[in-house]
């Protein structure tokens, strides 16, 4: 092989990895459904225990949630589906598991530990910190806002104790079901 | 040099293949601009060489071949682009 060869081919290469290093497309649908899952289930806790709501409200989450993860198994369906699954696409699926089996174990094995809402505040913590995780990695400043308003929905929450469940609810609702109709609009847009 | 390497389409796959879990036969076809019969000899090569894995799936009860990168192939990827880099320095 020649140096000029070489160069074409290294050229090539070039052209590749720079393609494959912009920023992953990350998908609104999921984002929006379990955004709102987190704030109904604060908004459950807050309505329940705190004002003293009929408890069957606790159904209307619970349903949410069966409802996510049949949107989610279709999801997993449809990017099956695409001709190509790139180690971004991976590193995002992982993180969103993982947060979403340690708020699961919080939440029906750690009811003694995590009382009151440090059970909310871990799902927002979970949610909000994948959220920061996969901004940074695709460098999506909607994935990273959205994950800081979630986040900062914690600290507001703790200074307005009474109200904890309607701040998280909206730290959900605005960081991350906001954050996944934007990137829905950004992605219609692009 | 690694001579399996030397040709610009499997080169052009195992940089392909670099960035991503996996990828189908129709997909690096449009990517590296060739044919099907031209991807498939090429590719065979590098399953053989166990640069590349190969599997054969069912989507919508439609077969799909998916092609993986092996640590090989990428051992063999770093090298080959390393040596390429060196030969360019060296004529510069």
């Amino acid at each position: 092989m020649g140096a000029l060869e070489a160069q074409d081919h290294l050229q090539m290469v070039d052209r590749i990895l720079s393609r494959a290093e912009e920023p992953a497309c990350l998908n609104g649908g999921p984002f929006i459904i379990w955004g709102v899952v987190g704030a109904a289930m604060d908004l459950a806790v807050q309505v329940v225990f705190l004002q003293k709501g009929p408890p069957s409200l606790f159904w209307l989450p619970a349903i949410l949630v069966a409802c996510a993860i049949v949107f989610m198994v279709f999801f997993a369906a449809r990017m099956a589906k695409r001709g190509r699954r790139g180690v971004l696409d991976r590193h995002i699926g992982n993180v969103f598991v993982i947060a979403w089996i340690v708020a699961l174990i919080v939440m029906l094995l750690g009811a003694h530990i995590f009382t009151e809402w440090a059970q909310g505040a871990v799902w927002s913590l979970m949610f909000g910190s994948a959220m920061l995780f996969c901004g940074l990695l695709t460098r999506s400043r909607i994935s990273f806002t959205g994950g800081a308003a979630v986040i900062l929905s914690i600290i507001a929450a703790n200074f307005a104790y009474p109200y904890a469940g309607y701040i998280l609810a909206a730290g959900f609702l605005i960081g991350m079901s906001g954050a996944g109709v934007a990137l829905t609009l950004a992605r219609g847009n692009g | 040099m690694d001579e399996l390497l030397l040709s610009k389409i499997r080169l052009g796959a195992i940089a392909e293949l670099l960035s991503s879990e996996w990828i189908t036969f129709p997909t690096l076809v449009r990517s590296l601009g060739t044919t099907n019969g031209n991807l498939g000899a090429h590719l065979l090569k590098l399953v053989d060489a166990g640069y590349v894995n190969e599997e054969k799936t069912f989507v919508d009860k439609r077969p799909q071949t998916r092609y993986r990168l092996t640590r090989r192939g990428r051992e063999a990827f770093k090298k080959h682009v390393g040596e390429m880099q060196t030969l360019l320095r060296k004529a510069i």
